[in-house]
């Protein structure tokens, strides 16, 4: 045999650890895959407030109609209460409209740091990806260096 | 001395085991006289088999189709072992012992040679060994049974493991067959694990043709890994298709090919064109980077050991007797994964000075203990004469 002997034992164990190493700087370096995001923007939840919240104000003249007596006084009394009450119903309509206006600009917002948080995830994969691949092709270079001194240093020297 | 064969039947041309069987018989031949007995005809009848006589002995005719449902049954799916856990092959040993007495009589009756004919000739003729082939066999069940204490026994195992080897009947003919003969250590520890009592590992031989390596066979690919099998008799499995394509996809200096009769039937992407013959495969592995055999269970690793003859070296999977040669000899690489199996490849496709000297290596290993025919027969004589001349053991 020309060259010195190789036991296959230790080059198997030796191939077999390269991949466990390998596969541990995977799991350390990968980046989890992040579920599905769902836009808040266009949720259930979020479309019912922005479709009810006026909410219905009662009318005065609703289911009185009529010229009765009876009829007349009640139209008169609801009047009355709708009166006494107009100014709450405006405050609680303002503060609705605001309500939804933050939620609508916090729906927003919370959808856009998500699809951010997913570019940034989905680049530090790349970039993990590529560090590995360089590492890989560094690691090769080196051992085939080392492959090339060992022959350089096995050839007898004239 | 007269020495009987017990076979159940024919091994298919391009099962080693078949090949163990012949050297063994032409290597007792050289010292007794030898009947080669078979239990799978219609009819008794009398050939000349070169070394031996061959009789056959009406038997009752195998029924595979009724034995895979039994087994089916018994055993629950025949799921190959995948993992070196060993966890498929504890589950079905745990429900193989389970298994009543007349079920596993009934396995072993489908499996081949149950024949009352052969069972009375051996009982009324004056054999001075008698050896086994199979120990799931009827004729060896039945045999072992009615020849303990009378004359001497051999049992060679040519079995791969599986649920079989735990059958009752079967550990009892291991427990009760005076030696076992095994062809590797792999095969023996099979023969230990179900029961044997005394095995020796007797290898067996082989040659191949320096021919093969001086003409090159046509449309060759250099740097081709290689597997052979005769694939018209076992059509690839998608699994192994898969693996294969895969591999062609990931390697960027190598290409797998699949060589051995019937590559018509292959895909012309993963097939080595016009390969018919044992001979036409030897000269792409005379030449190849690699041979890469992916059978777990190789009892003997007759592929393996012919491409380490040639200085090829192998790639092998984690158990079996071709793990056992490459480890041996030094003449391979072995894995567990597909990425082991990648890296094995890429090891042996990135340096040339790796194949050459794993081949090197291989072959000494090889060459010495395996294309040896005197020193063959030299092993099964002095075997078969400590047999015979030692008082039994029972």
């Amino acid at each position: 045999m020309g060259s010195s002997p190789i036991s296959s034992h230790e080059l198997v164990e030796r191939l077999w650890n390269d991949i466990r190493m390998r596969e541990e700087v995977r799991s350390k370096t990968t980046v989890p895959e992040l579920p599905v995001h769902e836009q808040f923007v266009h949720s259930e939840a979020l479309r019912y407030i922005n479709l009810y919240w006026e909410g219905r104000f009662p009318d005065a003249g609703q289911g009185s109609s009529g010229r009765g007596l009876k009829r007349r006084a009640r139209r008169r009394l609801a009047r009355f209460v709708i009166g006494l009450f107009a100014d709450y119903m405006e405050g609680e309509r303002q503060f609705n409209t605001n309500v939804v206006r933050v939620s609508n600009s916090l729906a927003h917002g919370h959808d856009r740091i998500a699809s951010e948080v997913r570019q940034v995830a989905e680049a530090v994969r790349t970039e993990s990806l590529r560090l590995t691949d360089e590492f890989d092709t560094l690691h090769r270079l080196l051992e085939s260096r080392v492959a090339a001194l060992e022959e350089a240093g096995r050839r007898p020297t004239s | 001395m007269r020495a009987a064969v017990i076979s159940s039947g024919d091994f298919a041309s391009w099962d080693e085991r078949g090949a163990v069987l012949a050297h063994f018989v032409g290597a007792l031949a050289c010292l007794a006289e030898v009947d080669l007995l078979t239990g799978n005809g219609p009819a008794r009848r009398t050939e000349s088999e070169g070394a031996a006589t061959r009789e056959v002995f009406p038997a009752r005719p195998p029924a595979p189709g009724r034995l895979h449902a039994l087994e089916l049954l018994a055993h629950g799916p025949q799921v190959p072992e995948r993992a070196p856990c060993g966890c498929t092959r504890s589950a079905q040993r745990m429900l193989a012992e389970e298994l009543p007495v007349e079920v596993e009589e009934e396995i072993v009756s489908l499996t081949g040679g149950d024949s009352p004919a052969l069972l009375d000739h051996l009982i009324s003729s004056s054999y001075d060994l008698v050896v086994f082939t199979g120990p799931d066999t009827a004729a060896t069940v039945q045999g072992l049974r009615e020849l303990r204490g009378r004359v001497a026994t051999m049992l060679l195992p040519l079995v791969l493991p599986g649920p079989r080897l735990s059958l009752k009947v079967v550990r009892d003919a291991f427990a009760s067959v005076d030696h076992v003969a095994a062809t590797s250590a792999f095969e023996a520890s099979i023969a230990v694990e179900a029961g044997a009592r005394r095995v020796t590992t007797i290898g067996s031989v082989l040659r191949v043709h320096d021919l093969a390596r001086r003409n090159e066979p046509l449309k060759f690919e250099d740097r081709a890994v290689v597997m052979a099998r005769d694939w018209a008799a076992t059509p690839p499995t998608e699994e192994l298709l898969l693996t294969v394509r895969r591999l062609n996809r990931d390697l960027d200096t190598a290409v797998v090919r699949l060589l051995g009769p019937g590559w018509r039937s292959l895909p012309e992407d993963v097939r080595a064109p016009h390969v018919e013959s044992r001979f036409d495969v030897w000269r792409w592995v005379a030449r190849s980077l690699a041979l890469w055999d992916p059978e777990p269970n190789r009892i003997f690793g007759r592929d393996v050991l012919e491409a380490m003859q040639y200085g090829t070296p192998v790639i092998t999977p984690w158990q079996g007797a071709g793990r056992e040669h490459a480890e041996r000899g030094n003449g391979g690489l072995w894995y567990r994964t597909y990425d082991e199996l990648l890296a094995c490849v890429q090891a042996l496709a990135g340096s040339d000075r790796l194949v050459a000297t794993l081949g090197a290596q291989g072959q000494a290993y090889a060459v010495r203990n395996f294309a040896d025919t005197d020193a063959y027969v030299e092993r099964v004589a002095g075997l078969v004469s400590e047999l015979v001349t030692r008082p039994a053991i029972r």
